[in-house]
């Protein structure tokens, strides 16, 4: 302890950099990070804590809670998947190739973020039901996308492809064009570049496109439900349980489905995160 | 002005950056902080400026303690190694900062300010430049643009950290002597954070060599090249 | 040949899936005419929505502005214990889904929640009306202006403030006269991205507006409501609205990237 009481050790110490406005500002983040983040997520914690094992079991082993799980991951799956493939291609046809209205091609991309989720649920099911413009020719054959399994794929596709061509593209433009050159001249059919030499150096893109994507396909409320025909074990999804049960005042119940599927959700996106620092990893230590 | 800066000591996550560093800055003099990269020279500066609080130690402006009086109340004039010039105003708007957020009993008018702007222009020799950009300027334009800007507070130290670093050889040359010159006309007491040994003997009165946080020899060009206390001394002039 | 296929399919995909249900809202808005169209949209229940919207909106923009430029100044300027941390709670809202948020709000600022039980003796509501609407919109915003502004931020450097620090500026005309100006169109593009945000959201807003017809319909509530009520017209006229509101965000993002190449294109 020093024996001497100089004013300098009274000086504030916690501050390193000598510019103002620390406290106010740090003060107002917390504040506002407290009430609107922090204290609504503990909440849903807290409540869950209040369930205990058995419930939180009993609530997410109910038939209907498994159904619209295993409808809303597979849809996920399925919309993610389909926009691997668009987002890829989407952002391949944007980097490398210049045409007529590709600007506009590119700022479309970026439509369903902008378009609030309601309007694009309308939207979805007037095309696809069997008076849409698309419904009006797949319904001859039998197949009816709006209000079914299917319905709820497309418009998971329609809120999340920005996600694949955005997560892509930025690694489309860095690819070094000399390394295909190079292949080329080593007898390297193009098929063969793209898969041995393009692709895996697009993987970290297409990995955290397509996870970004199937963490906004599972929670996609509004331009789903339009589509979805909302019928119980069949086309009912995750979110729109949650809202039933908080309708019925089931909190507890609503709480474990939606904390499982925030869990599920953080998980991925961790493990997106990891998986993405490896993969850069690799290509930085040229291995 | 003189400037007592007495048993300054300031660590960083426990490592020791300035070591019980004493040093006296005499009213109209021009010392130069010579040393190379990690001793310290560029610590002593900023304790000196307000911009870092040191651990221990004190700072005395003629006979007033101002270690803790923040860096924006000791009217200090700082050139910046990178000179920090607002890119977004006008060379006019850089000069006349420092007077246009003064405010209650300090408050300018804007005449007065007009007329100091014109005044440091003058003096900086770029009289017909307040219009343009930062961008639009040479490397050496604004180093100058930049001592104007902190001339025009009226300061009572002047402080340059590298103040050179940025510019080629030849111009390097011709900004000292006019730095030096500048520095004369003003009369105002000034310190110099520099890494050549060339520019500290050219441009300062004294020179103060620094290594590992520590003082190592305070004198004249003179005095330390042919009276060398310590071997480091001896090398470090030589290389 | 490879390149004419790759182009036509990605065409061909942007326009079914993109272009198409953008066309079809306004084909079905208007598909009574511009005369039934501008009666849908003037229906005192969707002007009332459109009023709501918009109050909503004029009182999160300011809040979410100060919160993120606050926020972006203490993160990249300070070192602070829990600087990571801070960082990620408030990147989080952008992983919670809007059912889930809306869920977590009425957990806790709710009638049966540990706050909002806490007030209902003194009459306090949160949830089920204005206050509850701005609060999950605050939560899904959170993060534009944040995300925006402290890249740019952290890239422009301290030595300007210090200049000015050693010129005499106080923190707050640093601030308006050497900070500012840096960071300015990152601001207005967080604030655009989040006023967007506000607007459209749907599902976070369902659970905690109550949905009192003609009192607590956001717009995007009330085009459910007029959906569900087989006024096909009403809901689109009224999602006519929205669109436009969304390509106008879209062309104002294109036009501050134009202006300012520098601007991150996060989506």
């Amino acid at each position: 302890m020093p024996v001497l009481q100089t004013p300098l050790k009274r000086l504030p110490r916690r501050r390193r950099s000598p510019l103002p406005g620390l406290g106010l500002t740090l003060g107002v983040t917390v504040t506002f990070v407290t009430l609107i983040v922090l204290l609504p997520l503990l909440g849903l914690g807290w409540q869950l804590g209040q369930l205990g094992w058995s419930d939180y079991i009993f609530v997410m082993t109910d038939s209907r809670t498994l159904a619209a799980l295993r409808i809303t991951l597979t849809a996920a799956a399925a919309a993610t998947v389909a926009n691997g493939l668009f987002g890829l291609l989407l952002a391949w046809v944007l980097v490398r190739y210049r045409f007529p209205g590709r600007a506009a091609l590119d700022a479309l991309v970026d439509l369903p973020f902008a378009l609030p989720t309601a309007v694009a649920g309308i939207a979805l099911v007037s095309l696809y039901s069997q008076n849409g413009w698309i419904g009006a020719l797949t319904a001859p054959f039998g197949f009816e996308i709006a209000y079914s399994w299917a319905g709820i794929v497309i418009a998971m596709i329609f809120t999340s492809v920005p996600f694949a061509v955005r997560a892509i593209q930025p690694l489309i433009e860095e690819l070094d064009p000399a390394e295909e050159a190079a292949a080329l001249t080593l007898g390297a059919s193009r098929w063969q570049i793209f898969r041995a030499v393009t692709l895996p150096q697009l993987m970290p893109g297409i990995l955290t496109g397509t996870g970004l994507s199937f963490v906004r396909s599972l929670g996609e409320f509004g331009a789903v439900i339009f589509i979805a025909g909302n019928i119980p074990f069949e086309t009912e999804i995750a979110s729109l349980l949650i809202m039933i049960r908080l309708d019925e005042f089931d909190y507890p119940a609503a709480a474990a489905i939606a904390g499982t599927m925030l869990a599920l959700s953080l998980i991925l996106l961790v493990a997106i995160n990891i998986a993405q620092t490896r993969l850069y990893r690799r290509f930085e230590t040229g291995a | 002005m003189t400037l007592d800066i007495a048993s300054i000591s300031k660590s960083y996550e426990g490592t020791p950056v300035l070591r019980d560093v004493s040093l006296t800055i005499a009213d109209g003099e021009f010392v130069a902080l010579l040393g190379p990269s990690g001793s310290g020279k560029t610590t002593l500066l900023n304790v000196i400026s307000g911009l870092v609080t040191p651990d221990e130690g004190r700072l005395t402006l003629d006979g007033t303690d101002i270690t803790a009086t923040p860096a924006g109340e000791r009217r200090f004039g700082m050139v910046f190694q990178s000179y920090a010039l607002f890119r977004h105003m006008t060379v006019a708007q850089n000069v006349a900062f420092g007077l246009r957020v003064r405010t209650g009993r300090d408050r300018t008018s804007r005449k007065s300010r007009d007329a100091r702007v014109e005044e440091l222009l003058a003096l900086i020799e770029m009289e017909s430049f307040g219009d343009r950009y930062p961008a639009q300027l040479s490397g050496g334009q604004q180093q100058r643009v930049a001592m104007a800007r902190a001339l025009a507070i009226d300061p009572r130290l002047l402080l340059l950290d590298e103040p050179f670093s940025a510019l080629d050889a030849q111009v390097r040359q011709s900004l000292r002597g006019s730095v030096r010159e500048l520095q004369q006309r003003v009369g105002i007491a000034s310190i110099l954070v520099t890494h050549d040994q060339a520019e500290a003997f050219a441009v300062a009165d004294r020179v103060v060599l620094m290594r590992d946080g520590r003082i190592e020899q305070v004198g004249t060009a003179s005095d330390l090249r042919e009276r060398p206390t310590t071997d480091f001394v001896r090398d470090f002039l030589a290389s | 040949m490879t390149r004419r296929i790759l182009i036509g399919l990605a065409v061909l995909f942007a326009a079914l899936v993109i272009v198409l249900p953008v066309a079809a809202i306004v084909s079905r808005a208007f598909a009574d005419g511009a005369g039934a169209w501008w009666a849908a949209v003037s229906e005192p229940e969707t002007l009332q929505a459109v009023r709501l919207t918009v109050i909503t909106a004029l009182i999160v923009l300011p809040l979410n502005i100060v919160f993120g430029l606050c926020a972006a100044w203490a993160i990249a300027r300070f070192r602070f214990p829990g600087r990571r941390a801070l960082l990620i709670l408030i990147e989080i809202p952008f992983a919670v889904s809007p059912i889930i948020a809306g869920l977590c709000f009425l957990l806790v600022y709710g009638a049966y929640g540990p706050i909002g039980g806490a007030l209902q003796p003194w009459g306090v509501q949160l949830m089920f009306n204005l206050t509850g609407i701005v609060l999950v919109s605050l939560f899904v915003t959170c993060p534009f202006v944040v995300r925006e502004v402290l890249p740019v931020l952290s890239v422009t450097g301290e030595d300007e403030e210090k200049a000015a620090l050693t010129l005499g500026a106080s923190g707050w005309q640093i601030f308006r006269f050497v900070t500012f100006p840096n960071i300015t169109w990152a601001m207005v593009y967080g604030a655009i991205l989040a006023t967007a945000r506000a607007i459209g959201e749907f599902g976070a807003v369902a659970v905690v507006s109550g949905a009192i017809r003609g009192q607590t319909m956001t717009l995007p509530l009330q085009i459910e409501l007029l959906y569900n009520d087989y006024n096909t017209t009403g809901a689109f006229a009224a999602a006519t609205l929205l669109t436009a509101l969304a390509l106008v965000t879209l062309v104002l993002r294109g036009l501050i990237a134009a202006i300012h190449p520098a601007r991150g294109a996060t989506p």
